[in-house]
């Protein structure tokens, strides 16, 4: 990096777009080779701009995590929930109402399935059967015995 | 602490995991694109975040029924 290299103000960038854009109005050749040259140190101020966008960004982003409750006690989050939830379907059917696909997408089947009874009722079973399970295993025992003896005798 | 406030309390715990663990993910991708050249750390960072904040939340949760709060003690 060289040192005598100064960085380029915005007002300076401004005034060197019209410098260039006249000389090739008026096809100045001379004039155009001096602002191309000052374009080159123009090069200066783009990181900073891009610093500025990303940090931007990123702050937007945790501003908005930060206000709608995400990251703040369970009751705040369930809520949040609950307002996305009501808030999915008019914007889904606003995105196809924009793109035009309206009449293409079949309406979502309202599926019986809950996973809490599933889970519940996987838990009982599985349970039941565990609890069962000694005396099943004593009774078959005593089949296979009996089957046995009855095929020595 | 009845059985279905236990059950409530549980259950406000898992769906606050997955928003935080969804919302941690979510800031540690755009932080990773952003300012760490789509590293896998921040990604990571943020999810592990996420799910810290949301045990501590469940912990105060199912403690407080065992807790004297401020305004008991203030009656």
């Amino acid at each position: 990096m060289r040192r005598d290299q100064t960085g380029l103000s915005f007002s300076r960038a401004i005034q060197i777009a019209f410098t260039q854009a006249y000389s090739w109005r008026t096809w100045n050749n001379s004039t155009l080779k001096e602002t191309t040259l000052q374009w080159t140190m123009a090069a200066r101020i783009l990181p900073v701009v891009k610093l500025a966008t990303k940090l931007t960004i990123a702050g937007g982003a945790l501003y908005v995590a930060c206000d709608s409750g995400l990251l703040g006690s369970s009751e705040q989050g369930s809520e949040a929930l609950e307002k996305a939830k009501a808030a999915i379907p008019p914007a889904i059917e606003e995105w196809m109402k924009y793109f035009g696909l309206e009449a293409q997408l079949p309406t979502m089947p309202k599926v019986e399935f809950s996973p809490v009874q599933a889970w519940n009722s996987g838990v009982r079973q599985t349970i039941s059967t565990l609890s069962e399970a000694p005396t099943k295993a004593t009774g078959y025992t005593n089949q296979c015995l009996q089957y046995l003896k009855d095929l020595t005798k | 602490m009845s059985e279905k406030e236990l059950g409530k309390k549980w259950d406000r715990c898992l769906a606050d995991g997955a928003i935080k663990l969804g919302t941690g993910l979510g800031l540690g991708i755009v932080f990773s694109v952003l300012f760490f050249k789509r590293h896998t750390w921040p990604i990571s960072f943020g999810s592990g975040t996420g799910l810290g904040m949301a045990y501590a939340n469940c912990q105060n949760d199912l403690r407080s029924f065992y807790l004297l709060h401020r305004s008991d003690k203030e009656q």
